[in-house]
């Protein structure tokens, strides 16, 4: 089994639409597929599916429920062998203590997120996390127990900054035992795209980073009809979009 | 930890750093099957109850010495060697083979007095552990039974003479330590010889009429035995908790007793004590000897102590005679004279029976220097001498020198043993319990019914 993270300096860089895009196309190649909400400040998970039962990440973490209580199928496709684990807004917003708890730098949360993949490998091929984006303790657990990880930024300003600040102090202890891989999603945001110069000159520090810190770089071009899909689960998806999910699921190492 | 401004502060980055530092160790520890390792805090907030469980156990066993002392090492009283020597001079050279002390190489022959005297001294050996308890012990001890004939001490070789007033109440005190000695043994003595032999005593000895102790139709009564019939029976009373004996009603005895010294022993004018008294020219003579002072010291100080509200002292005290003895018997020296101070006759017998006052008196700084003056001047490597004109070792400096080494620690075992026996506090003493409950009932009251208005 395979761990892929996937990481970003800020949210809104199409982050969890990879993860779910990726973990959807390789489902869909029949390669058994688990991916975990662990971006426990911003779940987004629900937006993709409908979730009946409540059983979440947290309730693992926490030890209040066992892990086969929090791991569901994926109902979308029925040819799809993809399983989810999800998380709740609702519940850490409600439950101070618990929030408090799994901000801390305590170590049992890596503990149990290495629980968590030893317990699966063998059921999975691949193991999909979608974390904290930045420098968050349980961001940096994900970190730890993976094999590849996909750094998705976008050319704004902040981004690179922020993404090579990461770089320097974080990606570059991890590049050692991984596959770095960074993702440029070449989204425009508000007020880049009337500054062309500005997206190019991001872009090209971008990719000047990618060279120097990561294994593989890729662009994917702006599609502006992505958001909250499965392409690869859909009877007429974005061909252009589902060329770029592969090309990265080419990239990923295989057993 | 995360910042969501451009620049993330430098303390974010490395806490972050730190962390990812300590999660690479872990992970390797993860990998070979151990668990990874955590801030003490989260253990301990995650096991608060373990936690107070196991300091409240520390703060506890901490604090065990507070409430429950460790046993005192066990240390070898620095008087044990001279104990050891002078009871082995005692028993070789001061013993026959019935176990019974004679006084000397001259007086072979063993003496009642000599008995009470060792049989007293034996009693507090034991009582203060300096000797190890054996038959030969007890058989010191107890031979002091030997010696009463119709509940009366009688003379040892002759059982028809019977013994002086003032050993006739210092056998009783010495039967009385004998029964303490012997006490939780098979061989113990048993309180009702104490109380004949007192009963018999008083009965034969004290007038009612003339309020003092004199040999029956005799006309000359003698301090010494007012002083120790007063300290004998105040603290057999004491000890029993009786408060007659036969008839006689024991405070107004010793009352009595006191009244007759102050009225037929003592001169106010002079501030004097006088050893006797003459009846029919009801005058007194002969200055009193520090033995007789101090036994009216001791009566004095016990008889208060056993009827502190009803015993009137009359013109001193137990502290005024002791002063009175150390100012005019004891010199710089912290020797003990047998008349005054210009006397040169000093008796190893006055210097154990002030120490021994002394520590009954709780006044142990006196007695301590008269104990180191004793060892100092008396002792020698096979015990104690008599006197220093003598510089004689006999049985009775032998025994007088162990009193003197002993009565520290006995002083405390008896003082001790006597306040346990004494009555329980009278509802005299628990007024001011009773008054400090009422006052808070009392406030408690006015509390509630204010609330209620």
């Amino acid at each position: 089994m395979r761990t892929i993270c996937v990481h970003s300096y800020k949210g809104g860089t199409g982050k969890t639409t990879f993860l779910l895009n990726i973990a959807g196309s390789l489902a869909k190649n029949k390669k058994k597929t688990l991916a975990v909400d662990y971006d426990l400040r911003a779940p987004s998970f629900q937006s993709y599916f409908k979730l009946d039962k409540q059983s979440y990440l947290t309730d693992y973490l926490l030890e209040e429920a066992s892990l086969n209580k929090v791991i569901f199928p994926c109902e979308a496709s029925t040819d799809a062998r993809l399983d989810l684990i999800f998380s709740s807004m609702d519940f850490l917003k409600q439950h101070s203590k618990q929030r408090d708890k799994l901000s801390r730098d305590d170590a049992k949360f890596l503990a149990k997120l290495y629980t968590l993949q030893k317990s699966i490998d063998g059921n999975y091929d691949y193991l999909l996390i979608d974390t904290i984006p930045g420098f968050f303790y349980r961001s940096i657990d994900t970190m730890m127990v993976s094999d590849v990880i996909i750094v998705v930024a976008t050319p704004s300003t902040s981004n690179v900054l922020g993404i090579q600040e990461l770089c320097n102090n974080i990606y570059s202890m991890l590049k050692k035992d991984r596959k770095m891989i960074l993702m440029i999603n070449k989204i425009e945001e508000e007020g880049i795209e009337a500054d062309k110069e500005i997206f190019e000159k991001n872009l090209a520090t971008l990719k000047k980073i990618g060279k120097e810190y990561f294994n593989e770089m890729i662009e994917i071009p702006y599609f502006k009809i992505l958001s909250e899909r499965i392409h690869a689960f859909e009877k007429e998806p974005h061909k252009e979009f589902l060329n770029s999910i592969n090309k990265i699921i080419k990239l990923l190492p295989t057993d | 930890m995360k910042s969501r401004n451009n620049k993330t502060p430098d303390m974010e980055i490395e806490k972050a750093k730190d962390y990812l530092l300590d999660s690479q160790k872990n992970i390797e520890r993860l990998r070979r099957g151990k668990k990874p390792k955590r801030k003490i805090r989260f253990i301990i907030s995650e096991n608060k109850f373990f936690v107070f469980i196991l300091a409240s156990l520390v703060i506890f066993s901490a604090m065990i010495p507070l409430f429950i002392p460790n046993p005192p090492p066990v240390i070898a009283d620095p008087f044990q060697n001279t104990v050891d020597a002078t009871i082995y001079t005692i028993n070789s050279n001061f013993t026959n083979d019935n176990s019974l002390p004679f006084n000397s190489h001259v007086e072979t022959t063993p003496s009642s007095k000599l008995i009470i005297l060792s049989s007293l001294a034996h009693s507090l050996l034991k009582q203060t552990d300096f000797v190890p308890i054996n038959p030969d012990l007890f058989v010191r001890i107890n031979y002091i039974e030997a010696i009463i004939e119709n509940d009366s001490f009688v003379e040892y070789t002759n059982s028809s003479e019977v013994l002086s007033i003032d050993y006739q109440f210092l056998g009783i005190y010495s039967l009385l330590q004998a029964y303490h000695s012997t006490q939780g043994f098979e061989i113990a003595l048993d309180l009702q010889d104490v109380y004949s032999t007192i009963t018999k005593s008083l009965n034969k000895y004290y007038s009612e009429d003339l309020e003092m102790m004199l040999l029956p139709g005799s006309n000359v009564s003698y301090l010494i035995d007012q002083v120790i019939s007063m300290f004998t029976i105040a603290t057999f009373s004491i000890i029993t908790e009786v408060g007659s004996i036969g008839e006689l009603s024991i405070d107004s005895t010793l009352q009595n007793l006191l009244y007759s010294i102050t009225e037929n022993f003592y001169n106010e004018t002079t501030d004097r004590f006088y050893h006797k008294f003459d009846l029919t020219t009801n005058t007194s003579s002969d200055p009193a000897s520090v033995e007789e002072l101090v036994f009216l010291d001791l009566g004095l100080s016990k008889s208060d102590k056993r009827f502190p509200y009803e015993f009137d002292y009359t013109f001193f005290s137990p502290y005024s005679i002791h002063q009175k003895i150390s100012n005019e018997f004891v010199d710089d020296d912290w020797l003990v004279h047998n008349s005054s101070t210009a006397d040169t006759n000093l008796l190893i017998k006055n210097q154990a029976l002030f120490t021994l006052c002394s520590y009954m008196l709780r006044l142990s700084n006196v007695g301590d220097e008269l104990l180191n003056a004793t060892i100092e001047h008396f002792l020698t490597d096979d015990g104690f001498i008599n006197s220093f004109t003598e510089q004689e070792i006999t049985c009775e400096s032998c025994l007088y020198g162990l009193i003197a080494i002993a009565c520290e620690k006995w002083s405390s075992v008896q003082n001790i043993r006597e306040n346990e026996a004494l009555p329980s506090p009278t509802v005299d003493s628990s007024y001011p319990y009773l008054i400090s409950l009422i006052l808070i009932i009392f406030v408690l009251i006015r509390k509630r019914r204010k609330k209620k208005f």
